[in-house]
């Protein structure tokens, strides 16, 4: 089964280019392969999830794409691609997550996501649920003042992409991104703030 | 807020942002004119985006002041960075005055996370007092917040570089490790994981005439890098913070997980490695090369090269390491090979469990070597190596079988040299030895898995056998056979054939018939031959199979009681009931005499004993049997096990026929996954519980669902499994009456006819499964109406029957009741009753549908009739309480 899976995915993977349309409608058949694989890779790690562990949703990522990709026969764009749509399912499979956690129990500290450094609006790169969930909601407004910016930030913050490598995921100039991802940050900082999740 | 609105906002504090931080405002009162909601907007942005880099400025700018500003040191230069911290040199003060290294954490590391972790390190790191660490004199906060370290300032040299240019002899510098591992014990005893073990991390320094390792770097290591480590190694493939040359396979996972102490072991064994060798496992070139993933990959799969054989494939560099510890090249390879080439693979372990458990255990086994004992740790056998490669293949269950194939090229070639080397005889036993001992869990009933690769690779593992050890017919008999049980294992029963074959003749031409191989064969043969419907001939091997062992092992030992096993079931296909039961019940007894009631081998003969049962309509019986069966073989073999399955299936087989349609769909359900799971989804085992399924879809309705499954389950028969398995039939039966319900007529028949035709093949004429076909038949023509052609048929089925299994045999209720409906439909009323008499005499039958069938209404209210029904519904609720009682 699984070897089908990957099989699969590596062919998918491996005819990924330099990022048209037909790459992303390519990449959009990679989603619910790589959700399965990403949910089952978190339900694993939560399940044996230790006080002082934390969920690192690239860590992840990088796991599911070891695991289903024969990295022999694929470029950098591709493996670009699959981090893309790793970092749209990490965020769909950590908000669950951080729901489902919230509404158990509020606050407990057990429960928290490390992400890269320097790629978060927090002090600390460790994020509790609220804060993801803060998190999630402002870029669910950036999203519907500018989808693409808001989508900057999901690459960069749940695939850990490069801004070279969003660049070639959304087809736009490494420049831009880098004013998106500067604005962005400025921006859901400011967000948050208001929030008094920070 | 608008798009167009935000859009403006971001290009005007983009552009802003171009600016330097202090014209920002003015160029903003400029660019917003009167519109001040938009200049208020930007600037409050500006204001976030400005937060960071102002404290990191500030930082740099302070770094010295407040170092400083721990009093009672002074600093004297910076010696190092790392990811994490900078270390100074500095001069204490008071209250001895002496030379530190201050190690300060750096700027914007200090979250919350890391002071938490830094504080709890803290406790730890005072109570290490170890001459092989660097004491931790002091841990505190500078004024500004910043944690730091005051540590021994060690004046030394990494250890490598101290015992090359020492020239230290291979021994010398084991007692150097030794020290080292000492070091690192202490610490573990004090829950401090170094995580950062390599020779820079390991200085010597000269203390009273004697060199003395120190362990630097402690604790901090863990209280905080580390996780920056994972992190970074994630952000940009270039920044490697960690040392991938000593890093563990569980720290290159790198699911930041689950890092114990048994990590500083392998370090600790990449350190000893370089130091016996002069080179890393892994060479770091070649390691750094190959990218992030690779390197990753080959930190968790490849397996080093043993240090003996790394030192003599060096090249020129040989010379060189051999120099420096003041040998030769060929000396050098001598002095490793052996104890120390065993100590250091079994620190590199990738499974930690195999590694030493801690330091103090690899340091116990160098200073054996030391001293000449026999070292614990013994060469990594082939087993758990085979044990290793089957982990890391776990994709697909076809692991098992590679690893048999991987063996038999790799150890019967490693062999062949030794082959010349010593005596014919001692060689073929230790082949056997050694290939039975790794397969020996691996016979039918343990191996499973499925995948196109193994049959090509099994081929050239056959082909190799058959070139490579022509002179000895005993060896190739031996691995053919268990080639051919793992085939069987696997349900490959065509290609297990002709292996098993060989293997039963080269043992015959060196053997005794009577010798336990040549039982083996016979036995492994006689399975094969019932798989594939030859029952007679599978019937005669068992049967000399159980002679040959009962001759020379006696009628106590449990090969021969497990061989009876075989021999039932065989006496079972072919009709002959009693035999089997008693064949059966003497089996069980030598089994649980043997290995116990609870044994898996007892369940073995359970299993058999429900299927006789089975057969002779005794469901009852059957029903308990099973339960038995599978409450051991899952207690044994946990839930996923393929026997399981068996047994699971078999299970719902009872409850079908008793009537409990619900919970016959759940096991079969059960089983179906369990056996996709172990052997795949076209395996023989899959294909029961998918007819069983089928049947029970159909009785709700649900006809298209049943016809899936049924076309599925014919499909691995037909298609896959190449010769006919004798279960072939019940599938052609079911789908026969299958595709009547559907409403294609000549299908049907065409199903009935060929599965009537396969049984004669298999079965012959004279078998209760002939009759079954028959009956399918019968009815296929009652069905469409046909009913004197179903008649005759009939008549057929049920002297078949009588012949086999006696007038009065449980199994032949239905055939009556068949004739009973017959005349009962034709008008022949008193008939009709007779024969339901007759049915409901046949050793307690009874059919639930009876109460219900309108082919008898014409009988229903005569008070005979009902007095019978009354009867019927005794007998179920008889059944429901057999049910009920397992409930309870």
């Amino acid at each position: 089964m699984t070897r089908d899976v990957a099989a699969t995915v590596t062919e998918i993977v491996a005819g990924l280019g330099g990022g048209g349309s037909a790459d992303r409608a390519s990449a959009e058949e990679l989603l619910p392969l790589v959700y399965d694989e990403l949910r089952l890779l978190a339900r694993r790690y939560l399940n044996r999830e230790r006080p002082g562990h934390t969920l690192q949703p690239t860590a992840l990522v990088h796991e599911a794409y070891i695991k289903l990709v024969d990295q022999s026969r694929v470029n950098w764009q591709g493996r670009t691609h699959f981090f893309a749509v790793g970092a749209k399912v990490m965020r769909n499979l950590l908000i669950d997550h951080a729901r489902a956690k919230g509404r158990a129990k509020r606050g407990g500290g057990r429960h928290r996501v490390t992400f890269d450094e320097g790629l978060t609006p927090f002090a600390s790169g460790e994020l509790d649920v609220d804060q993801l969930l803060a998190v999630n909601e402002g870029l669910d407004r950036l999203a519907e003042l500018d989808p693409r910016q808001a989508r900057v930030v999901e690459l960069r913050f749940f695939g850990g992409l490069t801004v070279p490598e969003v660049a070639l995921v959304l087809g736009v100039s490494q420049r831009t991104i880098e004013g998106d991802w500067t604005h962005a940050r400025a921006w859901l900082k400011r967000e948050l703030s208001r929030r008094e999740v920070l | 807020m608008s798009t167009a609105d935000h859009v403006r906002v971001k290009d005007l504090f983009l552009a802003a942002c171009e600016q330097p931080p202090e014209k920002r405002r003015e160029f903003l009162d400029a660019e917003c004119g009167e519109d001040d909601a938009l200049r208020a907007e930007v600037a409050e942005l500006l204001e976030f985006h400005e937060e960071e880099p102002k404290r990191e400025a500030s930082a740099a700018a302070s770094l010295l002041e407040d170092l400083e500003s721990i009093t009672n040191y002074r600093v004297l230069q910076k010696v190092g960075e790392g990811g994490m911290g900078e270390v100074y040199e500095a001069e204490q003060t008071e209250p001895v005055r002496r030379r530190v290294a201050l190690k300060v954490i750096k700027w914007g590391m200090d979250t919350k996370e890391v002071l938490a972790r830094f504080e709890s390190e803290r406790q730890a790191l005072a109570l290490m007092n170890h001459p092989n660490i660097a004491r931790v004199f002091e841990a505190g906060t500078t004024d500004s917040g910043r944690p730091y370290f005051a540590m021994e300032y060690v004046k030394g040299v990494p250890i490598t570089e101290y015992c090359d240019t020492h020239r230290l002899s291979t021994d010398e510098r084991l007692n150097l490790f030794i020290e080292v591992c000492e070091g690192v014990q202490h610490a573990h005893q004090r829950g401090v994981i170094h995580r950062d073990m390599k020779p820079s991390n390991v200085l010597v320094t000269i203390r009273d005439d004697r060199a003395v390792p120190k362990i630097i770097d402690f604790g901090v290591a863990k209280a905080t890098s580390q996780r920056l480590t994972e992190r970074t190694v994630f952000t940009e493939l270039g920044q490697w913070i960690g040392t991938p040359e000593y890093m563990s396979p569980e720290q290159a996972e790198m699911t930041g997980l689950d890092i114990d102490t048994r990590t500083d072991v392998y370090s600790l064994g990449v350190v000893l490695y370089e130091l016996l060798v002069g080179a890393q496992p892994f060479d770091s070139t070649t390691l750094r090369k190959a990218g992030f993933d690779e390197m990753r990959r080959r930190i968790r799969e490849d397996e080093p090269q043993r240090p003996s054989t790394r030192v003599s494939s060096l090249g020129g560099d040989s010379e060189v390491a051999a120099q420096r510890r003041r040998t030769n090249p060929a000396n050098l390879a001598r002095e490793l090979k052996g104890d120390l080439d065993w100590i250091v693979m079994k620190a590199l372990e990738k499974d930690r469990t195999r590694r030493y458990s801690t330091p103090m255990d690899l340091s116990e086994d160098v200073r054996r070597h030391l001293r000449n004992e026999a070292v614990v740790v013994s060469p990594p056998s082939a087993v758990y190596r085979l044990g290793k490669f089957v982990r890391r293949n776990r994709v697909a269950v076809a692991a098992a079988s590679l690893v048999i194939a991987a063996l038999i090229l790799g150890i019967v070639g490693t062999s062949i040299g030794l082959v010349q080397a010593r005596r014919e005889a001692e060689t073929s036993r230790q082949v056997v030895r050694l290939v039975s001992g790794i397969l020996g869990g691996m016979d039918p009933g343990s191996a499973y898995g499925h995948a196109q690769s193994i049959d090509e690779v099994l081929d050239r593992g056959v082909a190799r056998i058959d070139r490579e050890l022509v002179r000895q017919p005993l060896v190739r008999a031996h691995l053919k056979s268990i080639v051919g049980r793992v085939y069987l294992g696997l349900g490959e029963f065509d290609d297990s054939g002709p292996l098993l074959t060989e293997a039963l003749e080269l043992r015959l031409g060196e053997l005794e018939e009577s010798h336990p191989d040549v039982a083996e064969s016979l036995n492994a043969l006689g399975i094969q031959r019932l798989n594939v419907g030859r029952l007679q001939e599978a019937h005669d091997l068992l049967e000399r199979a159980v002679a040959a062992y009962e001759s020379t092992l006696g009628p106590e030992h449990i090969a021969f009681g497990m061989a009876l096993i075989n021999f039932g079931f065989a006496q079972d296909r072919l009709g002959r009931y009693n035999d089997a039961l008693l064949t059966l019940d003497r089996a069980r007894a030598i089994v649980e005499g043997a290995e116990g009631p609870d044994s898996l081998s007892a369940a073995g003969v359970l299993f058999n004993q429900a299927v006789v049962y089975r057969d002779l309509g005794e469901t009852e019986r059957s029903f308990e049997l099973s339960r038995r069966c599978l409450e051991i073989r899952e207690r044994q073999l946990g839930p996923d096990h393929t026997g399981v399955g068996w047994a699971v299936f078999a299970l719902g087989l009872d409850y079908g026929f008793l009537g409990d349609r619900e919970t016959a769909s759940r096991l079969h359900e059960r089983a179906l996954e369990i056996q996709e799971s172990a052997l795949g989804g076209n395996s023989h085992a899959a294909s029961l519980p998918m007819w069983r399924l089928a049947i029970l879809r159909s009785a709700d309705g649900d006809l298209e669902a049943a016809r899936a499954l049924l076309e599925r389950a014919l499909q691995i028969h037909q298609g896959h499994l190449g010769s006919t398995n004798p279960d072939v039939v019940l599938i052609l039966r079911s789908y026969g009456h299958l595709l009547h319900r559907l409403g294609d007529r000549s299908a049907a028949r065409r199903a009935h006819e060929e599965g009537l035709q396969l049984t004669e093949k298999i079965y012959g004429t004279e078998h209760a499964e002939y009759a079954m076909a028959l009956y399918g038949m019968a009815y296929h023509e009652y069905a469409v109406g046909n009913l004197d052609e179903a008649w005759r048929i009939w008549e057929q089925c049920r002297d078949v029957l009588e012949r086999e299994l006696g007038p009065r045999a449980k199994r032949l209720g239905s055939t009556y009741y068949s004739f009973a409906c017959l005349a009962a439909l034709q008008g022949r009323r008193a008939e009709a009753m007779d024969w339901l008499r007759q049915a409901l005499d046949s050793s307690g039958w009874v059919w639930k549908g009876i109460l219900e069938d309108t082919d008898l209404d014409s009988l229903r209210g005569d008070p005979e009739f009902e007095a019978m029904m009354d009867e019927v519904r005794g007998r179920l609720a008889k059944r429901e309480a057999v049910l009920a009682g397992v409930t309870r």
